[in-house]
């Protein structure tokens, strides 16, 4: 970029890297999410579904499918919060300009360090860790990279995730240019 | 039930495939199933007419998420009830669009050579049927030891 051109990350937006979501119950998930899971991947693992075999591994029960620890629904995701921070989604909450309303899935980094079984109440802390700008040929875009903390009633972490969504002005995406989709 | 423990660490090195596996073609009841799970409600992913007329492509695409999934069911069928997943990275390069199929593999690149802390790093891709790369990644799998 030109020391002409002006940043599309204003001393605003800046100033959210680093900010923290308070520490926050997830919603508890049940065997009925689990079995919708199932249905939608065709992944019937008897580790998500078979209790007696979770046990006879060791495990308390049936475990969650790795994808479901910190599993938050948009629906949760997109929820208005009066306290910004306490928002399941910081991300969505950044003071983005208006028209950058293509949002790309632009990678994602996950550690499970425990297993989780079906019926654990966990909770969740988020941060956001960076917000860059990059040009490419779909424009400027903001990159915003957060990062997800998961606990177990214990409090030990089960679950580390860094998220990066990239934000465009709004276009029309050529068939080469689409990737993920998913925020 | 049985316990089905096919791979072992001690059997897995380097320059080895996993093998692939192949999902799809991507149908409107797989993207479908995936929203309602994901209670995400995007036309992008489940409504042809709405993505032609606002985002310029030829009909919906998969979710990454949903790719993600079936790139996992893969690496957890592999490494079987006693292994685990203990990380994942994954960049999304091309979308899957209605009718494309997703295929995985991947690659063993590197092996604890510490038999008590068995893990092994791998490189992993997904392909369309055109051979055409739609994700790549990393992942960190912990298998069990014949001893």
């Amino acid at each position: 970029m030109s020391a002409n051109e002006k940043s599309v990350i204003t001393e605003e937006l800046r100033a959210w890297i680093g900010r923290t979501s308070p520490v926050q119950p997830l919603e508890l998930l049940s065997a009925s999410d689990v079995r919708r899971y199932v249905d939608a991947t065709g992944d019937a693992n008897p580790l998500w579904l078979d209790d007696d075999f979770a046990r006879s591994l060791g495990h308390r029960g049936r475990l969650l499918p790795p994808l479901l620890v910190g599993w938050i629904p948009f629906s949760l995701k997109e929820q208005e919060a009066s306290d910004k921070l306490a928002s399941f989604d910081l991300r969505r909450q950044l003071p983005v300009p208006e028209n950058y309303t293509n949002v790309r899935n632009a990678g994602n980094e996950t550690e499970w360090l425990k297993p989780v079984c079906l019926g654990e109440q966990l909770s969740s802390q988020s941060r956001i860790v960076d917000v860059v700008e990059r040009r490419g040929k779909m424009g400027t875009g903001i990159y915003i990279t957060q990062e997800e903390r998961v606990f177990n009633r214990e409090q030990d972490v089960v679950l580390l995730r860094r998220h990066t969504i990239a934000l465009f002005p709004e276009h029309k995406f050529g068939d080469e240019e689409k990737t993920g989709g998913d925020r | 039930m049985q316990i089905q423990q096919r791979v072992f660490f001690d059997d897995v090195e380097p320059g080895d495939s996993l093998p692939s596996r192949e999902y799809g073609p991507l149908t409107v009841a797989d993207t479908v199933r995936w929203a309602g799970l994901q209670e995400n409600w995007q036309e992008l992913h489940y409504d042809r007419d709405w993505v032609r007329e606002h985002s310029g492509l030829r009909t919906f695409i998969a979710s990454g998420a949903y790719r993600q999934a079936l790139l996992m069911r893969m690496l957890t069928d592999w490494i079987g009830p006693r292994g685990m997943l203990r990380k994942l990275s994954v960049r999304h390069t091309h979308s899957t669009f209605e009718g494309d199929t997703m295929r995985f593999g991947g690659r063993v690149i590197e092996k604890s050579r510490d038999p008590s802390d068995p893990w092994m790093a791998c490189e992993v891709e997904g392909k369309n049927q055109e051979d055409r790369q739609i994700l790549t990644g990393r992942c960190t799998l912990v298998l069990p030891s014949h001893q």
